[in-house]
């Protein structure tokens, strides 16, 4: 009981200076930019919203008479039994024109025979497949070469969607001109399955279905995902298609931004995908994504912080804003870390406690308030997340900022993305020489 | 007809052959075919002499054809010319092949035996109560019996429609109608005269049953066999992967994409499937589908809708003999057995 007096004490006798310079991090980065931007945002997205509802109805009843043709590419590896669910959903769509280019890689399972079954049962309109692997590039370039349709979406075979998902991703091509590229909403599927799971079911809600609301009405989304996004002919012909992965999703975004294409982020569209169930899993596939920031921001695109030709103010604001606080706030984090190491070191037992319960305090109150902003696609999702929101500060701030760091040091020093075998070293190889 | 009709023959010493135990009928020409008929005579077995393999297999076809007096059943021996054919049916309903005319004695125990035979069974006439596959199945399983054959074994047969002949029973119908056949002995195999063993399985027109099909490579989307095969090619530095013709550019080979040259392949690009174009629709697909043309009624099929016909081999059972046996010789076999 003397430390909890103790810490008691400790908070009550803290004037505000004092907490703006122990927590400096959290009221200067963290809560400015997740919270209070993404507050205001919000807000203002939902007011305008009440506004474009009638233009958004008009819009949709032209989109309907038009009726593009929209095609489904679908590539993947070893993905048979993913991709007859997938099949399934699709064809509960209520926007019907569209055309399914299931592409297989290389694939050693039974993929061949379930692609090609479902080919000849008309279920889908395409299936090709690759005899020898070349990468997940390759496989989508081979359903765009082949497809026909207007309109391109990407999907990952281990998805599922809503049934008005393909209609709701394409209608913002309707709403608003020059528009590229729309990026659907990934939800957890499996959310219930494990608390890596659960725990990633939050992060998705917070940095997908809230935080690309408000980065695409920044007009700095630059990430529209490989699991569910929508690009027009004329943007990926013009881009040449997908470059070499990891991370070509949002390598292909940047590249239509420099182009001067408009990117929107359709909340609508709703995707579910199952994420990785084990923590060594996550690992993994973070080291992966966070590897490819380094590799396509600061390398491949770089450029963007320059004044050349194709310069976009936006672009520029995008990627700073994503090395700020992808990059620059990891950095700062270790300097927040030594700072009360060596300034704090003997109140560091009530400032770690106090440090989590703030952000803990951030997360519950973002994710109440923010609940009303989304799209309601859980059946009980308050009752079922909030229970695991205390493990947030732990598995944001201190788990996957851990893995970030490492991700970043992996490839700044070691070029390690070139040596990820989820894309063929044949190909790897020659984007490392290319520098791209 | 009206050639045949018109023949005369002039010399009937001409026309037999006599070996120590029996008279042939000799055949030489199809002209003579009408000597099988005539009443006044005398004849134990046929000997047929002809050069020419049409001439020689359309004598023994209408010879096993002539029910009258069951002239069908005598035993016919080829003497110099034998059918050539291994798939032709008149090959296997001949009794045996002479090279000179002195051989033909070594087949009189043939021959006795054969006779010996013919006299126990009883023919059936058709009438109104018999039904043609009963008549056909009679028709067979005498020429069986005559022979001591107790099993219809199919022989793989290139004039015949479904590819396969049996040829007790097939040399009674065109090789274009041989799916009647297999239809007859089947109606045996229900009725309990035949029983039967798996052969082999044939692929036939859900038309009209023939097997004489043509196998064509065709557009999945309007059928047409007007398809052209290329190498798809995926270019490493870019990922761009497209039909080869998409990288032709000249003389040289140049990716769409990123306009480079291609190097060798392995090095900068690989080839990792194929793709069909149809010259008709445009359309393009991997696997394109496979239908049949049948040359018969001309009607295509995709080659998943194909009747699918399981030829089999027959053993005659006691129903069968029952059929064709007199009543006292069936006594005769009842007792012994």
């Amino acid at each position: 009981m003397d430390y909890i007096d103790e810490l008691i004490y400790y908070v009550q006798f803290s004037d505000m200076a004092g907490w703006i310079r122990m927590f400096w991090l959290f009221f200067f980065f963290e809560l400015l930019r997740f919270f209070l931007v993404d507050l205001i945002i919000l807000i203002a997205w939902r007011f305008k919203w009440l506004f474009i509802r009638r233009y958004e109805k008009i819009n949709r009843s032209i989109l309907l008479r038009a009726n593009p043709l929209v095609s489904i590419i679908i590539p993947g590896k070893n993905e048979g039994e993913n991709i007859y669910k997938l099949v399934q959903s699709l064809q509960l769509q209520t926007y019907r024109n569209f055309e399914i280019i299931v592409v297989d890689d290389g694939s050693d399972d039974n993929t061949p025979m379930i692609g090609r079954s479902l080919e000849q049962s008309g279920l889908i309109n395409y299936f090709f497949r690759n005899e020898v692997r070349g990468g997940k590039a390759s496989a989508a370039n081979l359903g765009f070469r082949a497809s026909k349709g207007d309109i391109i979406v990407h999907l990952d075979a281990d998805c599922t969607m809503e049934p008005d998902a393909i209609e709701n991703i394409i209608l913002p091509f309707f709403m608003q001109k020059n528009i590229g590229a729309v990026g659907g909403n990934i939800v957890v599927r499996n959310y219930k399955r494990s608390l890596c799971t659960s725990l990633q079911g939050i992060e998705y809600i917070d940095s997908i279905s809230i935080g690309r609301i408000v980065a695409s009405e920044l007009g700095i989304y630059r990430m529209v995902s490989g699991a569910f996004g929508a690009f027009t002919r004329e943007g990926l012909t013009r881009v040449g298609g997908w470059d070499i992965g990891p991370g070509l999703d949002g390598d292909i975004t940047v590249r239509l931004r420099k182009l001067g294409y408009n990117i929107r982020f359709a909340p609508a569209a709703v995707c579910y995908t199952d994420v990785p169930v084990k923590f060594k899993g996550l690992v993994k596939q973070r080291l992966r994504w966070d590897r490819s920031f380094v590799r396509f921001r600061l390398r491949k695109h770089r450029d963007v912080f320059f004044p050349t030709r194709s310069f976009r103010f936006s672009n520029f604001i995008s990627f700073a804003e994503n090395l700020t606080y992808s990059f620059i706030l990891d950095i700062k984090w270790f300097i927040y870390f030594f700072d009360l190491l060596f300034n704090y070191s003997h109140v560091l037992q009530f400032i770690i406690p106090m440090n989590y319960l703030l952000y803990l305090s951030a997360y519950y109150l973002k994710f109440l308030v923010f609940y009303f902003f989304r799209i309601n696609y859980y059946e009980k999702p308050a009752t079922y997340f909030l229970k695991y929101i205390p493990c947030m500060p732990l598995y944001f701030g201190y788990f996957l900022r851990f893995v970030r760091t490492t991700a970043y040091i992996q490839e700044l020093l070691f070029k390690k993305s070139y040596t990820d075998k989820w894309n063929p070293l044949k190909t790897s190889r020659h984007a490392k020489r290319l520098r791209i | 007809m009206a050639i045949m009709d018109s023949v005369i023959v002039p010399f009937l010493s001409h026309d037999h052959v006599t070996t120590e135990q029996y008279n042939y009928l000799r055949i030489d020409h199809v002209s003579k075919l009408e000597l099988l008929e005539k009443n006044n005579l005398e004849y134990d077995a046929i000997m047929v002499c002809e050069a020419d393999q049409h001439l020689l297999k359309y004598i023994i076809r209408k010879i096993r054809n002539t029910w009258k007096d069951n002239i069908y059943l005598r035993p016919v021996i080829t003497l110099q010319y034998q059918v050539e054919s291994g798939s032709a049916c008149e090959k296997y309903v001949t009794d045996g092949h002479a090279g000179t005319i002195d051989e033909l004695e070594q087949f009189d125990p043939l021959v006795k035996q054969i006779r010996r035979e013919i006299q126990a069974l009883s023919f059936l006439h058709r009438d109104a109560d018999t039904s043609p596959n009963k008549f056909w199945l009679n028709i067979a399983i005498s020429y069986m019996r005559s022979r001591k054959k107790n099993r219809l074994t199919p022989v793989s047969s290139f004039d015949s429609s479904i590819g396969y002949i049996w040829p007790e029973l097939s040399i009674h119908f065109a090789p274009e109608k041989q799916n009647l056949v297999a239809e007859i002995l089947n109606w045996g195999a229900a009725h309990n005269y035949l029983s039967t063993g798996f052969s082999d399985i044939v692929y036939v027109c859900p038309c009209c049953g023939s097997n004489h099909l043509l196998f064509r490579e065709t557009c999945t989307k309007c059928g047409s066999p007007n398809i052209e095969m290329e190498d798809l090619i995926h270019h490493f530095p870019c990922a761009y992967i497209g039909k080869a013709s998409d990288y032709e550019n000249g003389e040289q080979t140049k990716c769409p994409k990123c306009r480079k040259s291609l190097k060798n392949l392995g090095q900068d690009h690989d080839k990792p499937s194929s793709i069909y174009s149809c010259n008709h629709c445009n359309h393009s697909a991997q696997q394109p589908a496979i239908r049949a043309k049948c040359t018969l009624c001309r009607h295509e099929t995709p080659v998943e809708q194909l009747k699918v016909l399981q030829v089999c081999e027959y053993n005659l059972l006691f129903q069968a003999t029952e059929l064709v046996m007199t009543n006292s010789m069936m006594d005769v076999m009842q007792e012994t057995a």
